[in-house]
């Protein structure tokens, strides 16, 4: 028996094994083996002193790099397969993409809300809601420099996250926030600091690859979603209303309103809702102090 | 040849994994659940030097999802797979292998390891001290004390990923404890004689 066959069978010790044959003769070799010894006696000396501290967790600014990294990645992966040249794409493709995929998000997702299980908001948040039966597929071919299907598939894919907090206090919002993406209290829950908006939950939503976060709130039983995602390099932009082409006709459903801005922070924030335009553009502008 | 392909026998995973409710997931919500144990992994094999850790790390996760040819199989297969990629990224880094991450890491240079003080280690020694202590280590010694003490790889899963044999990992992981004890000791006396000396 060799120190490494020896090694392998015995080790790590806190797994459990069959006390079989090569078991065995591994245990009478370490009882005759000096190296054996000092190495088992060291690596439990070191493991246990190593587990008793607290453990470290990557701060939200790595984190954020390192999704931004790898959404470059897919980006540049994406545009190879493309044959479209990187350059900027970043940034003009979301422009198109964001505000059309979370109109189709919240078609989807209140399409979601009557007929899938995996409910985003629960049963009880969806009692009221209006129903439009919209299929997953009728809401991809719409205009833009990416299909939105796939922003509404990862929407959906939501549910698979760790990380999400169904919670109806916006401290524990402005904490999942602080510590998931290391966005400050005032640019997150606080931007929509209205009375009439009651917290629902927030979550970790990537989409296509870069990830955001979606505060989601009901005000009078409607939903409103607020999705946040970092940009690199764009011009700060106050709240506007996103043109949406097209949906109606695909869906014959009421086509939701859109609200999009990007804060000096550069955060790219959508609203999303069931509401009039004015309606949702007023929110935004009112949690802006406009 | 990307890293992973030497793992025969044991299947990797790349662009996509599998949650073990049988749900494919994406890469980068693959990266969501690992990215903690992963940052520590850089953390250590950084010897504690933050930005170092954040290049490995980046560096790594974005070679980690060209991979993306893998049939998945389960939660240890893209963790065996990521762990693979971050410590020959490390290696490459540093120069380790001389040609990329796969040439196999040479026998392991001998280290100082007799001057060994008595006493006891502290009871939490945490991963900041054992990163420190690391950064005295050669980069071979770092991954294995990294795979063997941290990520509990064997003896072999640790020679797969760094392309060498188990007998010459059972050198680099036997020295490599050897000085992280004995520096984590020396450390720990030399602040105790500074706090005397400051007192």
């Amino acid at each position: 028996m060799t120190c490494e066959r020896a090694r392998e069978l015995l080790w790590p010790p806190e797994q459990p094994r069959l006390a079989e044959k090569d078991f065995l003769e591994a245990r009478s070799h370490v009882d005759d083996c000096e190296s054996c010894q000092e190495f088992l006696a060291l690596d439990a000396t070191l493991i246990q002193a190593y587990r008793r501290a607290p453990a470290i967790q990557a701060p939200p600014a790595v984190r954020e790099r390192v999704f931004d990294a790898l959404a470059q990645a897919r980006l540049a992966s994406s545009s190879e397969a493309r044959n479209i040249p990187p350059r900027g794409l970043f940034m003009s493709r979301w422009g198109m993409a964001l505000p059309m995929g979370a109109a189709a998000l919240l078609l989807v997702s209140v399409f979601a809300h009557s007929h899938l299980t995996s409910n985003p908001l629960g049963d009880a948040e969806s009692a009221d809601l209006p129903t439009m039966s919209v299929p997953v597929a009728a809401v991809s071919p719409l205009q833009g420099a990416t299909s939105p299907l796939g922003f509404v598939e990862d929407f959906q894919r939501r549910e698979l996250q760790a990380q999400h907090l169904r919670t109806s206090k916006p401290q524990d919002v402005v904490g999942f926030l602080r510590r998931e993406f290391g966005l400050d209290s005032d640019l997150a829950v606080t931007s929509l600091p209205l009375p009439e908006l009651e917290v629902v939950g927030v979550e970790v939503c990537i989409i296509e690859g870069v990830r955001g976060a979606m505060v989601t709130y009901k005000q009078a039983g409607r939903v409103v979603y607020h999705h946040y995602m970092r940009t690199s390099g764009g011009t700060p932009s106050p709240p506007s209303l996103a043109r949406v082409e097209n949906m109606s006709s695909l869906t014959g459903a009421t086509t939701p309103s859109i609200v999009n801005w990007e804060s000096e922070d550069g955060l790219k924030q959508v609203l999303v809702a069931d509401l009039a335009p004015e309606d949702l553009l007023a929110l935004a502008r009112r949690s802006k102090g406009e | 040849m990307p890293p992973g392909d030497c793992l025969q026998g044991n299947p990797t995973t790349g662009q996509e994994g599998m949650a073990d409710n049988g749900v494919r997931r994406s890469f980068e919500e693959v990266i969501g659940e690992e990215i903690d144990r992963l940052y520590r992994g850089a953390l250590l094999l950084a010897g504690n030097d933050a930005d170092q850790a954040e290049r490995i790390l980046t560096t790594a996760l974005v070679e980690a999802r060209r991979g993306h040819n893998h049939e998945s199989a389960g939660v240890d297969g893209s963790r065996l797979w990521l762990d693979t990629v971050l410590a020959r990224t490390f290696l490459s880094l540093e120069g380790a292998t001389n040609g990329g991450p796969d040439v196999p890491v040479s026998a392991p240079a001998p280290l100082d390891t007799a001057a060994l003080p008595g006493g006891r280690l502290p009871p939490s020694i945490g991963l900041l001290a054992l990163a420190r202590t690391a950064a005295g280590l050669p980069p071979a010694h770092r991954v294995a004390v990294w795979l063997s003490l941290v990520g509990r790889r064997g003896t072999r899963e640790v020679g797969q990923i760094l392309g060498t044999d188990e007998e010459a990992v059972t050198g680099l992981v036997g020295s490599g404890y050897r000085y992280m004890r004995n520096a984590i000791l020396v450390g720990g006396s030399n602040r105790q004689a500074e706090r005397r000396n400051e007192s």
